[in-house]
């Protein structure tokens, strides 16, 4: 089976041919990241017009890569939640108007399922990564979404949060950290470059939710605490800022790759999977990989094309769906929310069985 | 020439079929935000009845604006890809001209709601356009017409307008299909114009954007 993906929830305008056994025949992506630097963040109302425009020729560009015309492909697959709402509309929009014209089967896919399997994506060059195959943890980390999973199989209902982040994504932390410390957005990967030349214990930063028990994650405060170094002190410049990329780094992936394997020992697997933007961080891949041949867990990482946002892994999802016989509708809708479970309350305040677990957060600032 | 008409720039969700300059079938609704999830049902609707199917279309006619944002861009898009998929061509029609299609008047003002107490206007004088596609508020559009002659307004937000406060002699038009953009009134107009390999919609204003104010993360 030949898929068609496209994908347009945030700040990339993607299109992908797949085949069933994940082998990607083409995967086109035209990225935003420059329309949105200049506002430091992704602007909704331009994300969308941006889509409009490159949503064609990128379909275009995908078939052509692939060397295949439009009926070659058995079907159409699209991101329909969760993200921008008025950018997965442009993407369900096209979608539905070239099934419809083609006569092909559409389905929606889930962009959190897309990144939960994607490293099962082989592009060219790439085999097949040793031990892959399910069940596995789950670790989901991007500029939207840090979550854990229990991933049984490849649909949305075999897929069940262990945990996620109570305020700001890993990546989101990433970006507005850099923010603080002058850096251009991204900043996720200029956070990287700087942490690899400075020493994460001469500035002192709490890794955030480190206690053992709960799967869950909190970045905003951490955030918040160099964000107050900064402002007491200023921007550190030249070994002390990269001292304080490094600290930060260190403290973040710490957190993630410890609850990581958390949830592995919880849940008793034996292989633990990446996924999201995140993903691409060095300093979390090696931790990641450090502690699966300490405790003998297998280790996936897609590669960075895989897991930064892309319609690949939406066309994977989708031949997943579409093998169990799912099909959609020319009434798909899109929508903010993911179709995942989600078992983590957002906000502050005291949860489990305190009295006050459901009480109105007091703001304290 | 088949022709299939489309307009979502309003809360009017309204499809027509064309075969020779013959209105075959049509189909409007007000389906108010929930473009994306009845356009292509009442699409497929429309072929059923007149067992039409989406390679006969040799052109597909678009309302691409000035209206809502999102509207225009489920219509485009969706058109878009189904002309992708079977090669037909596209043309993208003004509004506000689809709303005053069909009027031999000498000064036709079209006005659809921008929202925010704005409205979308252009005018037509002539047979010329006068006022090109614009935003304004609704006390602007009152003083930019003032001094204009009799003229004939479309568009139902022309019923909340106060054209009598700078005695303007307007008459209403704005019974369908001159309420809203209409794809009958739009297939008309797409017979003679030129097809284009993609469409832009006509947004005429600016997102709303604001710069964030330096926000202070730590007091």
């Amino acid at each position: 089976m030949l898929v068609l993906g496209i994908e347009t929830s945030c700040d990339e305008t993607g299109a992908a041919v797949v085949s069933s056994d994940g082998t990607v025949l083409s995967d086109v992506v035209e990225s935003q990241v420059a329309l949105h630097a200049e506002w430091g963040g992704v602007v909704p109302e331009l994300a969308s017009r941006d889509h409009l425009r490159n949503t064609g020729p990128v379909v275009r560009e995908a078939l052509a890569k692939a060397g295949l015309r439009l009926d070659q492909v058995d079907a159409i697959a699209v991101t329909c939640r969760p993200g921008l709402v008025g950018a997965l509309l442009v993407g369900v929009q096209t979608a539905k108007g070239i099934a419809w014209g083609a006569g092909k089967p559409l389905v929606g896919v889930d962009h959190l399922v897309g990144h939960l399997v994607s490293v099962f994506l082989r592009r060219e060059g790439e085999t097949t990564q040793e031990g892959l195959g399910f069940p596995y943890v789950g670790l989901l980390v991007s500029g939207g979404h840090t979550a854990l999973y229990r991933v049984e199989g490849p649909c949305a209902d075999q897929i069940h949060e262990l945990g996620a982040t109570r305020d700001d994504a890993a990546g989101e932390a990433f970006d507005k950290v850099a923010k603080v410390l002058g850096l251009a957005y991204p900043g996720g990967p200029r956070i990287d470059r700087l942490a690899s030349e400075g020493d994460p214990l001469r500035v002192k930063l709490v890794p955030p939710m480190a206690r053992r028990g709960s799967l869950e994650f909190s970045f905003s405060g951490i955030k918040t605490e160099v964000a107050r170094r900064v402002a007491s002190g200023g921007v550190p410049q030249g070994d002390a800022l990269c001292d304080l990329c490094a600290s930060f780094q260190s403290a973040v992936t710490g957190v993630l790759a410890k609850k990581l394997f958390e949830a592995v020992e919880r849940e008793r697997m034996d292989r633990v999977v990446l996924g999201g933007g995140v993903s691409a961080n060095r300093e979390l891949r090696r931790r990641v990989e450090e502690l699966g041949r300490q405790k003998g867990i297998a280790t996936l990482v897609p590669s960075l094309a895989s897991a930064t946002d892309n319609a690949a892994m939406i066309a994977y999802a989708g031949i997943k769906r579409l093998e169990r016989g799912e099909v959609d509708g020319g009434d798909l809708v899109a929508t903010s929310e993911t179709v995942l479970e989600q078992l983590t309350r957002k906000g502050r305040g005291r949860r489990g069985s305190s009295p006050h677990a459901f009480s109105v957060p007091r703001r304290t600032e | 020439m088949r022709i299939a008409a489309l307009d979502t720039s309003t809360l009017l969700g309204s499809v027509a079929l064309f075969d020779h300059e013959v209105l075959v079938a049509e189909d409007s609704r007000r389906v108010s935000n929930a473009h994306g999830e009845a356009l292509l049902p009442m699409l497929q609707g429309l072929f059923a009845r007149t067992g039409w199917s989406p390679r006969d279309i040799d052109r597909w006619a678009v309302g691409i604006g000035p209206g809502s944002f999102t509207g225009i861009r489920i219509g485009v898009a969706t058109a878009q890809g189904i002309a992708l998929a079977t090669g037909a061509e596209l043309v993208g029609v003004n509004s506000l001209e689809t709303l005053a299609e069909g009027l031999e008047d000498t000064t036709v003002i079209s006005l659809l709601s921008a929202l925010r107490g704005e409205v979308f206007v252009s005018v037509r004088h002539e047979g010329a356009v006068v006022v090109p596609p614009s935003c304004w508020s609704l006390d602007e559009l009152t003083a930019r017409l003032e001094g204009f002659g009799p003229a004939v307004a479309v568009g139902e937000i022309a019923r909340s307008v106060d054209w009598g406060g700078r005695h303007l002699h307007v008459e209403l038009r704005t019974e369908p299909p001159h309420d809203l953009p209409r794809a009958s009134n739009l297939g008309r107009l797409a017979f003679n114009r030129l097809a284009s390999p993609w469409l832009e919609p006509l947004y005429v204003s600016a997102p709303h954007l604001t710069r964030p104010a330096a926000k202070v993360l730590v007091r």
